[in-house]
């Protein structure tokens, strides 16, 4: 190694350790919830296979994409955490499995009752208790660090042509571009629940604008989408062409 | 295909969409659009999952906006990487080519002024330098210490002046210094020559230096 490389090398290693001593705050978190769940007293054993998981989201992230660091750097460090020799197969399979459980739960509660069920309706559909489930939700978060595999991130072509969570940012950002009416009457509507009648006299127009106003929003933002979509789908095959 | 009635269906589920760890950072960050705020805090008021994840990530952004690491983070963090041997200590690393760790800019400048201070106290005290010689006559000459660099002078039959550099240093090579005569400069590069050795040379016409000489200096590019 020539003096200069050793000298990048030098300030590579230096910046990083800066970075990690920087982001030791968000190691606690997952250590602790997953020593918890796993029966372990000393959830400190696990937090240095938690600078493993920060160690390689550093070296991965990009900056200046449209994801926070401390986003994209979670499930690498649960999931390192996840892999640690301290914790047997075992036990991070049942908790797995646990999680898998509830999480299957959530979501059928969810499509029959047509809102987010609380705990105690899990807690019965699963016949887990309350701890089990928090603890459960509280350790792996939404998604499972297991479900995203190291080079299925948020950004891959793959996975944003396919992944429903990426029709969620397309639908964020065509909201966002209707008028301050048309955002209040989808606001007030179905994340409020208030029915036309209500929207009409909080906005002091008749109700049959109100309707009509959801419907035009509707389309426009369903064709918004659809094009956005296609584009996507596009690029992701020329890419896939080039690959090849 | 995106229908209305797909869109209609997206529009009904959105409150009960769990929050993305982006979501939460942005929540917590604040910067949010309108719409996009109403829905977290809609489905937030209703999802004891997304709750119970807000409260981790507020306590650690509250932890991280008033962080300021100290050398005493740094070094726990190298003894941590050493336990996993994934750092080596400096000494286990020998560059290659160089023994000393100092930069060789740095080594460089500091040889340039041993011998510039060399060649004033040499010419201050000399009388004028007149007139063409027999033969190319060494006229100055200058070693460092350690005797990695070399420089001599030697006026020719012409009365031009050549300064020669030579480097036992291989790190050296690709040196490239100027001589100054005045207001006027000549390069002068250290390469390696067809035997080995690292020198290089540049030659002062006679019309274009002052007879004293102490106004010549050597300097980095």
């Amino acid at each position: 190694m020539t003096e200069d490389e050793l000298s990048y090398w030098e300030c590579y290693e230096a910046a990083r350790n800066k970075l990690i001593a920087f982001y030791q705050p968000i190691l606690d978190g997952p250590a602790k919830h997953i020593a918890r769940i796993t029966g372990r007293d000393n959830w400190e054993d696990l937090r240095q296979d938690a600078v493993t998981g920060l160690m390689k989201a550093i070296a991965k992230f990009i900056r200046g994409r449209d994801v926070p660091f401390r986003a994209f750097a979670r499930p690498y460090i649960r999931g390192a955490i996840l892999d640690s020799p301290e914790l047997t197969h075992s036990m991070t399979r049942t908790q797995q499995r646990i999680y898998r459980k509830a999480r299957r739960a959530e979501n059928s509660l969810t499509k029959s009752l047509h809102r987010n069920p609380t705990i105690e309706e899990l807690a019965k559909k699963t016949r887990l208790s309350i701890e089990q489930i928090r603890n459960a939700f509280a350790a792996l978060g939404i998604a499972n660090p297991r479900e995203l595999s190291d080079e299925d991130d948020i950004m891959s072509s793959n996975y944003v042509t396919y992944s429903p969570s990426y029709s969620q940012i397309l639908i964020d950002e065509a909201l966002d571009c209707l008028s301050e009416t048309e955002q209040t009457i989808i606001r007030l509507h179905y994340l409020e629940g208030m029915s036309h009648e209500k929207i009409a006299e909080e906005l002091e127009i008749i109700p049959i604008e109100v309707t009509r106003s959801r419907e035009r929003v509707i389309g426009n933002v369903a064709k918004t989408c659809h094009r956005a979509m296609n584009k996507l789908r596009k690029r992701a095959d020329v890419e896939a062409k080039g690959a090849r | 295909m995106m229908n209305k009635e797909d869109m209609e269906k997206k529009l009904q589920n959105l409150k009960n969409i769990h929050l993305t760890d982006s979501d939460l950072a942005a929540y917590c960050d604040q910067v949010l659009t309108l719409m996009r705020r109403a829905r977290m805090e809609a489905h937030l008021k209703q999802c004891f999952i997304c709750q119970d994840q807000l409260t981790i990530w507020k306590e650690e952004s509250a932890a991280l906006n008033s962080r300021k690491i100290t050398a005493e983070d740094v070094k726990s963090v190298e003894r941590l990487m050493e336990q996993r041997g994934l750092e080596r200590k400096p000494s286990a690393f020998k560059p290659a080519k160089s023994v000393k760790k100092t930069p060789r800019a740095k080594r460089l400048a500091a040889y340039i002024q041993q011998l510039n201070e060399d060649w004033q106290s040499f010419f201050m005290q000399l009388k004028p330098v007149r007139g063409a010689t027999k033969g190319g006559v060494e006229i100055w000459r200058w070693e460092s210490k350690s005797g990695v660099i070399v420089a001599y002078a030697v006026l020719e039959k012409t009365a031009d002046l050549t300064i020669h550099m030579s480097s036992t240093d291989p790190a050296m090579e690709g040196s490239r210094l100027r001589v100054r005569a005045g207001s006027l400069t000549w390069p002068i590069t250290l390469e390696r020559d067809p035997q080995s050795e690292i020198r290089g040379e540049v030659t002062i016409p006679r019309r274009k230096r002052s007879k004293k000489l102490t106004d010549i200096s050597i300097e980095q590019e």
